[in-house]
């Protein structure tokens, strides 16, 4: 059977290129597709044990970009940015761990550092993917 | 009015049954829309700016290259995204950065994305129930005009053991985006973790980072004390190589 698909070069590129980059989309490579995404607030306490669960409800664990911000930090305001928080980034300004737990399918677990203090409160937006992070 | 689009399955999927985990891309679902790659040095360790027009906080991904190095790593990059720029903090003098600034937002609130480029040209799907002709760039699911986020390859792999690395060669020629996750324990939860992997209380170096190079890819281990929750006997890597390069 012939393996039929779409490309789509960037301007002054041909399609009989053999490179990625030329293209702005060539269905040979899978497209990330966006099965959820949203945002809001989240106050991380000792309580709470900083984390955050957004239900997916996907039955398989997502790839999942997140992006967050410590505003308790006196970072509020309108010139106050969103963060690319990863990890324990040495970053001073919070941080946070992504879990797709492997024996919850349904969920993304999130943990939030408390900043040295009783709480946190961070601002989030994420994107969670219809593909998994698996070859499959 | 019907509602139409694209579907287009991977290979050896019936794309007319096949589960949306399945599909190469369907108009019926948002995609990350490459709005530009950004990049800057840092002069004496000074912070990076770059602008950009979009006018709210959009998505982004963000890699730094150290100073005299070859690789974009994931970790201690401190960006701070704004309405029309992006800050980057924590440098060293020389570190640069690249980054992907996305039409998609990141935060609440944006309606309509801000239309920046022009032209009658090309190929658009809008996503469902959304006219096609009229429909701002959030309400696309693809335009020719811009990159769609593509996955180029996903590779798994053992560890690597405590002050350990493993390489995996892809040999693409340009060093490509990534995103990497670690399979450790955290909070009492087992599963996949983003990289950059470090201790889980207060404020310390990264133990466990991803490396992007020209032709390959290291997952580095350091730090004497090894990984928190991580069995490099049985425990997975997984490392997600976008078609997007990075420069």
């Amino acid at each position: 059977m012939a393996d039929y698909g779409i490309k789509i070069t960037k301007p002054g590129k041909e399609t009989s290129s053999t490179d990625p980059r030329d293209y702005n989309l060539w269905s040979k490579y899978q497209i990330l597709k966006v099965a959820k995404s949203g945002g809001g607030t989240f106050t991380a306490t000792a309580a709470n044990n900083g984390k955050l669960t957004i239900n997916h409800d996907l039955g398989y664990n997502p790839i999942v970009l997140w992006l967050s911000e410590l505003t308790s930090a006196g970072t509020t305001g309108p010139d106050a940015g969103i963060k690319d928080l990863r990890g324990n980034n040495q970053d001073a300004f919070g941080w946070r761990y992504v879990v797709n737990a492997t024996d919850d399918l349904n969920n993304v677990h999130v943990y939030h550092g408390l900043d040295g203090g009783a709480t946190a409160i961070y601002d989030y937006f994420y994107y969670f993917f219809y593909d998994e992070g698996l070859n499959s | 009015m019907g509602d139409y689009g694209i579907k287009i399955s991977k290979s050896g999927e019936d794309v007319m049954t096949t589960e949306d985990k399945n599909l190469v891309y369907s108009s019926g679902f948002d995609t990350m829309k490459l709005f530009e790659r950004k990049s800057g040095t840092s002069v004496g360790g000074a912070n990076v700016t770059l602008s950009h027009p979009l006018n709210y906080k959009a998505a982004y991904m963000a890699y730094r290259k150290p100073s005299g190095q070859f690789y974009y790593q994931y970790c201690a990059v401190r960006g701070e995204m704004k309405a029309t720029e992006v800050v980057f903090s924590n440098l060293n003098a020389g570190d640069e950065i690249s980054c992907l600034i996305f039409y998609n937002p990141a935060n609440v609130g944006i309606t309509d994305y801000t239309k920046v480029k022009t032209g009658d040209y090309g190929v658009k799907a809008s996503q469902s129930n959304e006219d096609v002709f009229t429909a701002a760039e959030n309400k696309l699911s693809m335009s020719s005009q811009y990159s769609t986020l593509q996955i180029r390859n996903i590779y798994e792999q053992l560890g690597p053991a405590s002050d350990g690395t493993i390489t995996i060669n892809h040999n693409y020629g340009y060093i490509p985006a990534f995103l990497a996750e670690i399979e450790t324990t955290i909070g009492g939860r087992t599963g996949y973790v983003q990289m950059p992997r470090a201790d889980e209380v207060g404020f310390g170096a990264a133990l466990l980072e991803c490396r992007s190079r020209l032709n390959d890819i290291k997952i580095v281990s350091y730090g004497g004390g090894g990984v928190p929750g991580l069995d490099a006997s049985s425990d997975m890597t997984r490392i997600i190589l976008f078609t997007e390069a990075l420069e």
